[in-house]
This record gives C-alpha cells, sequence and structure tokens, in this order.
C-alpha cells in the first residue's frame, strides 16, 4: 500500500487554502477525478460506499 | 408574447396568412378526421394521402400557430418531409448543422459533432421557425386534392360510436355533427379530445423554467448549438444559443427556482436578460426583439395513445423537455407511424390488428427521451444539491479534462429502436454474424450509385435481397435486388424487409421468399 501521509498532508493544505466554502466542490471534482483514474467502476463505488458511513459522531 | 404595440401574428419577417371560414357542405362521414393543423396534424394528412388516403382536417384557429417554437428538424423528421413530397423549400430554407459547443464560466469545455458523412441523404440537424415549417406542409396541403381543410372550426364534443365517432364541430355558421371512421387528435399539448375522453398526461415535472426569445441581428457566428453554463449573465444558470434563418436568434436561458414566469416575462425584463446574453458573446451591434415564450422542463405522456377510434399524436400524447428537441421530431414520427398503418387498414390491406402496434412503438419512443431527458436535465436543471454539486465539479474539471466535458454532451437522441414491437421480427441474423440495421431499427441511409438508398424504396415495403433475388411478387412490397456486399457487408442471399418508416421489420441471413411473405401478411393480417 502506498504511504497515505503525503496524500493527507496535500489534501488538508488544499482544503486551506480553498477555504469551507468552496470546499465541497474541490472534495467532488477531486473524488471524480481520482474514482475515473482508478479505472475501475467497481472499486471506486465500493470505495465510495465505504466513505458514506460513520460520518455522525456516536450518540 | 410580442413587443408592446405589436399583435400576436406580427412578426418582423413572416407574413401570416389569414384562412376563411369553410363555405361548402359540411357533415357528410369522413373515413378519417384530424383535429388540428399544427405541423403534426399536417404531416398524418399529408402521409394518409401519400397513400392514396381521404383526411377532413379542422384546426380552431384561421392561421398557423404564433411563434417561433420548435426549430429543429432532425434527420429522421427529413426523411419523413422527403417521403411526403414536402421537402424542397424545408431544404432551401432551412439552416443545416452538426456541431454544438458547451461553455462553462465563459470557457469551452466541449465540441461535438453529431454522426454524419457522405452516406447520408441528410444533415444530423436542421433550424428552421416553426411558422415556416407549418407554411411549407400547407403549400404541400394546399397541392394534394385529397385533403379538406376547414379553418375556423373548433371540436367541443365527441361521440364514441360502433364504426367510429361523432364530432360535434362549431364553425363561424354554426354547429354541426360530423361522423368519422377515425379520428387523428393533433389538438397539442391542451388537446380538447383528451379532456372529453377523461385521460390524463402522466409523468414528472422538472424543476427548470426557461424563456425562449428569439431576436434579429446581424451575427456573425455559425451554425453552431452554443450552450452556457452557469455564465456571467445568468449565474447558475443555463443559457442555449440557436442560429435561424433569416438572421434571426434563437436565445433560452433559464429561470432561477424562486423567480416569477410572469415578472420574468414582461418585455424589459426579457430585453435586459437578452442585452446580458448578448453581452455575454460579444454582439454588439443592435438587435430586435421578435418575440418570446416561457417554457416548461416536463416529461408526460398518455399511458395509452390509442383509444377506440381516436388516435393521438404529437403534443396530445406527449410533451418532452424542449432541450432533446424531440418534441416536434417525435411528433412527426407518430404521423408518419399511424399514416401508413391507417392507411393500409383503410386500404383493406390490413386488419386493424396493425394499429394495435402503434403505442408501444411511438410510446415506447417517448420513454427512451424521457430517459435521455432525465440525464440532460441533470446538467440542464440539477434537481438536487447533490446533482448540482456533482453537475459543478464535472464542468469545472472540463475545464482541464475532456473526459469530464463529454458528462454534458446533450446527446442529440437518435431514432428509437422498435426492438420491442409486435411488427417486429425475431431477429434471424444475429447467430449467423450478420451485420447492417437491427429488427425495429431505422436504416442509416447509404451512398447507392449516383443516389441515396431511401431514394430507392417503395412507398409501402421494400425487400432488400442480396444477391439474385427469387421470383417474389406482393402487391404491398418493392424489391430491391442489390450485390451481395453491397450494403453492410450483407452476404449472398440476406435479406432486409424495409418498412414505410424506413425501420427494419425484419433480416435474414438466408433468406427464405416464402417464409418472408408469410411473415408480412402475418403482421399485417392480411386475410
Ligand atoms: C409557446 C410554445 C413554445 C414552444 N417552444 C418550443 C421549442 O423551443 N422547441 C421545441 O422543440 N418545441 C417547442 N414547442 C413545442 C412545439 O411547438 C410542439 O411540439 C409542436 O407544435 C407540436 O405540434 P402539434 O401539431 O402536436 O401541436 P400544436 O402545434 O400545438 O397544434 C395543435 C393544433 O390543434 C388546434 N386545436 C387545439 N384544440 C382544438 C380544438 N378543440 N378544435 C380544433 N382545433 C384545435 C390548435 O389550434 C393547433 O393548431 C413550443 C410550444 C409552445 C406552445
Amino acid at each position: 500500500m502506498t504511504d497515505p501521509e503525503p496524500l493527507f498532508d496535500a489534501l488538508a493544505a488544499h482544503l486551506d487554502r480553498i477555504g469551507e466554502d468552496r470546499a465541497p466542490l474541490f472534495l467532488a471534482k477531486a473524488a471524480l477525478a481520482l474514482a475515473v483514474a482508478l479505472n475501475d467502476n467497481a472499486r471506486a463505488l465500493a470505495l465510495l460506499e465505504g466513505c458514506a458511513h460513520d460520518l455522525e459522531r456516536p450518540a | 408574447m410580442r413587443p408592446a404595440g405589436r399583435g400576436e401574428h406580427d412578426s418582423l419577417y413572416f407574413t401570416y396568412p389569414r384562412f376563411a371560414a369553410p363555405k361548402g357542405p359540411r357533415g357528410a362521414p369522413v373515413p378519417v378526421a384530424i383535429v388540428g393543423a399544427g405541423p403534426v396534424g399536417m404531416a398524418a394528412a399529408l402521409e394518409l394521402a401519400r397513400h392514396g388516403q381521404r383526411s377532413l382536417l379542422i384546426d380552431a384557429k384561421d392561421t398557423f400557430n404564433d411563434g417561433s417554437r420548435a426549430i429543429c428538424l432532425s434527420r429522421s423528421s427529413f426523411h419523413i418531409l422527403d417521403r411526403i413530397d414536402a421537402l424542397a423549400p424545408f431544404l432551401e430554407t432551412s439552416l443545416p448543422w452538426t456541431t454544438g459547443r458547451s461553455f462553462y464560466r465563459g470557457q469551452q469545455i466541449l465540441e461535438f459533432a453529431m454522426p454524419d458523412s457522405a452516406d447520408e441523404k441528410f444533415r444530423p440537424m436542421y433550424n428552421l421557425q416553426q411558422q415556416y415549417i407549418e407554411q411549407f406542409l400547407w403549400d404541400a396541403i394546399e397541392r394534394c386534392p385529397l385533403i379538406e381543410t376547414r379553418w375556423q372550426t373548433r371540436l367541443e364534443g365527441v361521440q364514441p360510436t360502433p364504426h367510429g365517432a361523432t364530432l360535434s364541430l362549431v364553425d363561424p355558421d354554426g354547429a354541426y355533427q360530423q361522423p368519422a371512421d377515425w379520428v387523428l387528435a393533433a389538438d397539442g399539448a391542451r388537446s380538447t379530445l383528451r379532456r372529453l375522453l377523461g385521460l390524463r398526461l402522466a409523468g414528472e415535472a422538472f424543476e427548470g423554467r426557461y424563456v425562449i426569445a428569439d431576436v434579429r441581428m446581424a451575427h456573425d457566428y455559425p451554425t453552431i448549438r452554443r450552450a452556457l453554463f452557469d455564465p456571467a449573465c445568468r449565474p447558475g444558470g443555463t443559457v442555449l444559443i440557436h442560429r435561424q434563418p433569416q438572421d434571426l436568434w434563437r436565445i433560452d436561458y433559464q429561470l432561477a427556482p424562486g423567480d416569477s414566469a410572469d415578472d420574468a416575462t414582461r418585455e424589459g425584463a426579457v430585453r435586459t436578460s437578452v442585452q446580458a446574453v448578448l453581452d455575454e458573446i460579444g454582439h454588439t451591434g443592435p438587435w430586435e426583439l421578435e418575440w418570446w415564450s416561457v417554457y416548461s422542463a416536463n416529461t408526460l405522456a398518455l399511458e395509452t395513445y390509442r383509444h377506440g377510434s381516436v388516435v393521438f399524436i404529437g403534443d396530445s400524447a406527449h410533451i418532452v423537455p424542449i432541450f432533446g428537441v424531440r418534441g416536434l421530431n417525435n411528433g412527426l414520427a407518430d404521423a408518419q407511424n399511424i399514416g401508413w398503418k391507417l392507411a393500409l387498414v383503410l386500404a383493406r390491406q390490413a386488419g386493424p390488428g396493425l394499429l394495435d402496434s402503434y403505442t408501444p412503438e411511438r410510446r415506447g419512443a417517448t420513454l427512451d427521451v424521457f430517459a435521455n431527458a432525465s440525464k440532460s436535465a441533470r446538467f440542464m436543471t440539477p434537481p438536487s444539491f447533490g446533482t448540482a454539486l456533482m453537475r459543478d465539479a464535472a464542468l469545472s474539471l472540463a475545464l482541464r479534462q475532456p473526459w469530464a466535458g463529454a458528462l454534458a454532451n446533450p446527446r442529440q437522441m437518435a431514432p428509437h429502436t422498435y426492438a420491442d414491437s409486435p411488427l417486429t421480427a425475431p431477429d434471424a441474423g444475429m447467430e449467423s454474424g450478420l451485420g447492417g440495421p437491427v429488427p425495429g431499427a431505422m436504416i442509416a441511409d447509404a451512398r447507392l450509385g449516383d443516389g441515396f438508398l431511401s431514394d430507392r424504396l417503395g412507398p409501402l415495403f421494400t425487400l432488400i435481397w442480396f444477391g439474385t433475388p427469387p421470383p417474389i411478387a406482393h402487391p404491398l412490397l418493392r424489391l430491391l435486388a442489390l450485390p451481395p456486399g453491397a450494403l453492410w457487408e450483407a452476404p449472398e442471399g440476406s435479406a432486409w424487409l424495409i418498412r414505410p418508416d424506413l425501420h427494419v421489420a425484419g433480416r435474414w441471413a438466408f433468406g427464405d421468399a416464402a417464409g418472408i411473405l408469410s411473415w408480412l401478411d402475418h403482421l399485417l393480417e392480411r386475410p
């Protein structure tokens, strides 16, 4: 597996620079571009599905 | 609507005719009454006449529809116009086009070309104002002795009878009863016949209304459809720009969800909005406002297009969103479809069961448009937060990545394939690896000698036989023998049966003449 550290840092830096208002657009672009680059729709869809979990703080 | 001081039919460039009220005797039974002399009703009358059948065409108005309305005619519609012998003025006047360009925030993200080649007699699309479409169809009707037209004649009632229906008609001289064996309801989106029969359109209404405005101006840009997403002149909205003949330009712009249609269609508001679009596309010269209207993106259709002896065609049967440019084109295909079938039934060349294929074929075509329209609507008028965000993401990506621009491709549609129609033969070509058009599909045209395949087809059915044909004779069939491989890499002995509307009824890798003729008789329910 690749080292996630630089990806984490780069995303954080982009988001800081872009700001909260534009963050959804940036993240939507990033997700779509990365999913297409994966060139494996089944895998991309499964990863997206996984990311849709655990977005709430547990009660 | 038109600018203050000008009447409904005061066009800058088109003189609306005034048709007199009917004078002759009326009320004698007719084989077919067509209610509505819009483009679809007129095309149906011409298709019936082409096959030798009389019809009575009535319309409440005394002239054509006001305003330029539908302006995009597709290649398949030009084939229909060709076959009903109305084509010449359409070719002379309209503007052919193949290309569309999409822009996001002022930058071009996509250029698409619709399929075209020297094998095609017609271009993928032609722009022409609807009043010319109606005028040219009317010119063909005036040449045709089989069609009687009564303008200023309104349908107010309908009574089914054992052999058809009796229409209650009103003209300036009074009311009378008009019996007909068959009734074609071509009375438009607000169909009176639909209401009288207690029928309702069902489907979805998309959020998204457009103002459509025509302006006259000397503007130098080729006949290329422009789509502007999120332009500076309408942040968050979509604008479409089409060139029409006579220096007319169609500008469609989207209203924001909260905008009131009443406010947006006031002349001052239209002028301001149009000026903003023109500023955006760099038009600095003068312009005149011709006509405008407001239009919404609904997908609505009847469950069944035929109710006994009453058959719905065109907008009375279906309402589709404007950006698929299928409203009028589909209506013309309805007219042709019911036209040839009804003509064969009236001539006793086919049983009435032939008409049962009308709803599945033409409603199927409408459902195709709906599916496609929902895809376009996602881009034109995103229906939810998520769709809107992903649309913006795709458009923003498209500035640098062409694959994302393809998501914004409006997919101008090909004609519907009647795969599930009772008239489509089971495919006897698939397993033998036959190429060429599949059963149910409309054939693509092809160059043949000095002309085109479409010119060589008979008025009704055509059997294209590759190689030396067997002796074959049928009153409704023309035989077209071609050398093997002349089209579709067709092998010796293969055969395609083509319908009057250029759709494939069947194909056979090893044609068996007797079998094909008995299939034809079976589908026509010939005795
Ligand atoms: C304002 C407007 C703008 C449009 N803009 C576009 C566009 O930009 N692009 C596009 O693709 N399409 C557009 N359309 C749709 C397009 O005009 C239709 O798809 C097309 O006209 C359908 O033709 P039709 O013959 O089925 O119906 P219509 O053209 O509506 O014709 C129906 C006819 O029936 C007659 N009639 C109705 N009731 C009766 C009665 N009781 N008795 C006798 N006669 C009757 C009417 O007078 C009319 O002539 C627009 C429509 C309208 C109304």
